[in-house]
């Protein structure tokens, strides 16, 4: 059974490596309106999360948002890096999400075969 | 939707686009007479009654990306369908409350899913905006209330959206969940 008084520990361990953090360069939004929610985009969100914290990485901040307005195409995840540049994945499942996170958050190489120019396309 | 907790984190989302910042989500199962009920408060801008008349229908919607707005048509449909009903109390300036009431044992009823992962993600992502009270009650198994504020404090001005914080989140929201209203 977990307890809230674990957050203090959580809290001290970050406080810990702070040093070791970067500031938070990159953002992951994930469409979560009913179309998004409907279609998967939950557990999506979730599975960024869990690869980030495996990895380790901690320069990436996850959020989710309203209807990106292309219902059809949800799970939607857009990827935005530290210069602006954004990537928008459609389509998405947990395992895609994971490639995401490797690939793309990780190694800087986007996964083009899961954007929406290539799928739409 | 595949469980009451999708429809739980879409609601709550209306909250969120109202500019509300406290939210209290309450489940309450009332086993004896086989009633589960799930209200959502907020004291975000309200709607006119024009427009809480015709928020039940699909083409309704603030949203300016398409005309239609589908989550609480379908959360109204899922109560009336297991044999509840749902309402909706707002006024301008105040807040709103929706009151969705289900029954249960309803071949219809969905199951609650995971509520943790639900509240997880909204608590990290309006962090900033948004404090939420989540109150599980069960008529035998007593009730439990967790509040973000609680949380904001015991974390000491870290980011709510902190991977660890999130799956922490998940995790204590669930337990919680599975101790009072665990089997529904």
């Amino acid at each position: 059974m977990k307890s809230l008084a674990e957050l203090e520990a959580i809290k001290n361990k970050a406080k810990a490596d702070m040093s070791a953090r970067n500031q938070t360069a990159k953002r992951v939004v994930v469409g979560m309106a009913t179309c998004g929610i409907a279609a998967g985009a939950r557990p999506v969100m979730t599975a960024i999360v869990e690869e980030l914290k495996t990895r380790g990485v901690s320069d990436v901040s996850v959020s989710m948002t309203g209807c990106l307005g292309l219902c059809k195409l949800e799970p939607i995840v857009e990827v935005i890096d530290a210069d602006g540049k954004k990537v928008t994945y459609v389509k998405m499942d947990a395992n895609k999400a994971k490639r995401v996170v490797a690939e793309h958050l990780i190694n800087g190489q986007v996964c083009e075969d899961l954007t929406i120019a290539a799928v739409q396309g | 939707m595949r469980e009451l907790s999708l429809h739980i984190l879409d609601i709550l989302t209306n909250s969120i686009s109202a500019g509300a910042n406290l939210v209290e989500l309450k489940v309450e199962h009332f086993s004896q007479k086989d009633k589960l009920v799930i209200t959502f408060e907020d004291n975000g801008c309200g709607m006119t009654p024009e427009f809480v008349a015709s928020v039940t229908s699909p083409f309704s919607t603030t949203r300016t990306t398409r005309k239609v707005g589908l989550g609480i048509p379908l959360l109204k449909e899922l109560c009336e369908l297991t044999g509840g009903s749902l309402s909706i109390d707002s006024t301008v300036g105040k807040g709103t409350t929706v009151k969705a009431v289900l029954v249960p044992s309803s071949i219809d009823c969905l199951p609650l899913g995971d509520v943790g992962e639900s509240m997880a993600g909204l608590v990290g992502s309006y962090d900033q905006q948004c404090d939420f009270v989540v109150y599980f009650y069960h008529d035998e198994r007593g009730s439990v209330t967790i509040d973000t504020r609680e949380i904001r404090e015991k974390v000491g001005g870290m980011p709510l959206n902190d991977p660890e914080i999130y799956l922490f989140l998940c995790d204590y929201y669930s337990e919680q969940q599975e101790l009072i209203l665990g089997g529904i």
